[in-house]
């Protein structure tokens, strides 16, 4: 249509007949409202007004190819919200991909612009499927999907870096598990504090997964721990570049971020999945105590099967010792016979040797008796006659056979040529003595 | 506290167990396995007690 000139010159327009104009075209031409899909890039929700003053974009291979901002009323975005939330289990936020009902608005001022007046949430349920089935899809593509699950995890998982939210429900509910459990395992955690749901989250998330890969030698795994947020929000579980970072990490990631049904992606990929932090803290401790148990097992084992080893051995012993002090009387006894025997014979040729000195001493002194008594009887017989000789030759004998002993001066008389005459001389007889005087 | 990994730890004591239960143990080595198995034993329920990390130097490694 044709902008009436309405100036002198005709020449030109004033700016307001002009945006005047071009909201007149564009409020004949867009009377109704349309249903129109796009994707927010950004909310723009002021909390405040309850006001949303969305930018709205369509992609085509990643480039904007159609950008336009809108506006949704308080009102109608309470509505929207619940209503979508009630049916997607999100929030209505950034990067979502949505079925709008709206008008094309024109204002002199402000521009153009879209109003929203409704949602259609099914809509974006369906495209976060599609979301959630190429991500998938790609992870399973790269070989990713199976990557932290068949990762071998260290027996003992002790040292935990544990993303989540300080304040949350489901982080303190944790630590009580794990902090205070029966039988004094201990554990070490440390919290790597990130936004778990809405706008960010995935940024946040895979940050602090990146500041953990740095230090990683001091973790046995990772933990991402939700709790008492309900089951809101959960799509960014879904996303693609958190899904790969948990799927592609290192080490175990254990998740439990709070809801039964319908697995994200982050979830199925990850090493183990429990419903709730209380879980997670009970799944680890159970290892911890499947360890114990076997350690008291092996104690057992050790101490049963030394024992048995112990016992045999000294079964061993016990019949070797048996055998020992037979074989050792044994040998006793026939060394005993032995000696015996040595000794009856040794005693016997003693005895005989003795014997045999004995009679031969005997005949020795047999025969030195006999010559001794010869010697005496021939001794004897000789003494006899010389007694008899001395006998018969007594001065007395001669004397008695009438002969007579001359003695001059103490001398027997034997030559008459020595006497002189008027010695006097003794003479002796058988019977009786003399004295007589020489006379020549 | 020792150097030794848990899992090491609990992979040799797994060994020494086979070992017994195979009866393959003469008795001048058992007092030796014996003497390991309690170490082993000790480290092992002591990595279920204790643990060693602490925040403040891992926060300091992340900073520099």
């Amino acid at each position: 249509m044709d902008l009436e000139i309405k100036n002198i010159d005709n020449k030109y327009h004033s700016l307001l007949e002009l945006t005047q104009s071009v909201e007149s075209v564009i409020n004949k031409t867009y009377t109704k409202s349309y249903w129109v899909k796009a994707e927010i890039a950004k909310l723009n929700f002021y909390p405040k007004s309850g006001h949303c003053y969305p930018d709205l974009v369509e992609k085509q291979n990643g480039k904007v190819v159609a950008q336009m901002r809108a506006i949704i009323w308080a009102g109608s975005f309470k509505d929207m919200s619940l209503k979508f939330t009630n049916v997607t289990n999100e929030k209505i936020g950034d990067g979502m991909t949505v079925l709008l009902r709206c008008s094309v608005k024109f204002s002199p001022i402000y521009g153009l612009s879209l109003q929203i007046h409704d949602i259609e949430p099914s809509f974006t349920l369906g495209e976060l499927a599609k979301e959630k089935q190429k991500s998938i899809a790609r992870l399973k593509d790269e070989g990713k999907f199976y990557k932290n699950k068949q990762l071998l995890p260290p027996l003992l998982i002790q040292r935990l870096a544990i993303i989540s939210v300080e304040t949350s429900k489901g982080y303190q509910d944790f630590i009580k598990v794990i902090d205070n459990n029966e039988w004094g395992y201990k554990f070490f955690h440390m919290l790597f504090p990130a936004l778990l749901q809405g706008d960010g989250a995935v940024k946040s998330i895979t940050s602090q997964l990146t500041s953990i890969n740095k230090i990683i030698h001091h973790f046995d795994a990772v933990l991402i721990i939700r709790g008492g947020g309900g089951d809101i929000g959960l799509s960014i579980f879904d996303n693609y570049n958190l899904a790969s970072s948990v799927a592609d990490f290192p080490i175990p990631v254990i998740t439990g971020i709070g809801h039964s049904t319908n697995f994200t992606v982050s979830e199925q990929v990850s090493f183990v999945n429990k419903i709730t932090p209380t879980e997670v803290g009970y799944y680890l401790i159970h290892k911890f105590h499947k360890l114990s148990v076997r350690i008291q097992d092996v104690e057992n084992i050790l101490l049963e099967k030394s024992n048995g080893i112990l016992s045999h051995n000294r079964e061993i012993l016990k019949q070797l010792s048996t055998k020992l002090k037979a074989t050792t009387e044994r040998l006793v006894y026939q060394n005993n016979l032995i000696l015996k025997d040595i000794n009856y014979k040794f005693i016997n040729a003693i005895q005989k040797s003795i014997n045999k000195q004995n009679h031969l001493l005997n005949n020795i002194l047999l025969l030195i008796t006999n010559q001794t008594n010869k010697l005496f009887i021939e001794n004897n017989h000789t003494v006899m006659t010389l007694t008899e000789k001395i006998r018969l030759l007594h001065p007395e004998n001669i004397l008695k056979r009438g002969y007579s002993i001359t003695v001059y001066e103490g001398k027997v008389v034997k030559d008459a040529k020595f006497l002189n005459d008027g010695d006097i001389l003794e003479t002796t007889f058988t019977k009786g003595k003399t004295i007589s005087i020489v006379n020549k | 506290m020792n150097k030794i990994k848990y899992t090491d730890a609990i992979i040799e004591l797994e060994e020494l167990v086979a070992e017994m239960e195979k009866n393959e143990i003469d008795v001048d080595e058992l007092t030796k396995k014996v003497k390991r198995a309690s170490e082993l034993i000790k480290i092992c329920k002591e990595k279920l007690h204790f643990t060693e990390e602490e925040v403040t130097k891992i926060l300091k490694e992340i900073n520099t």
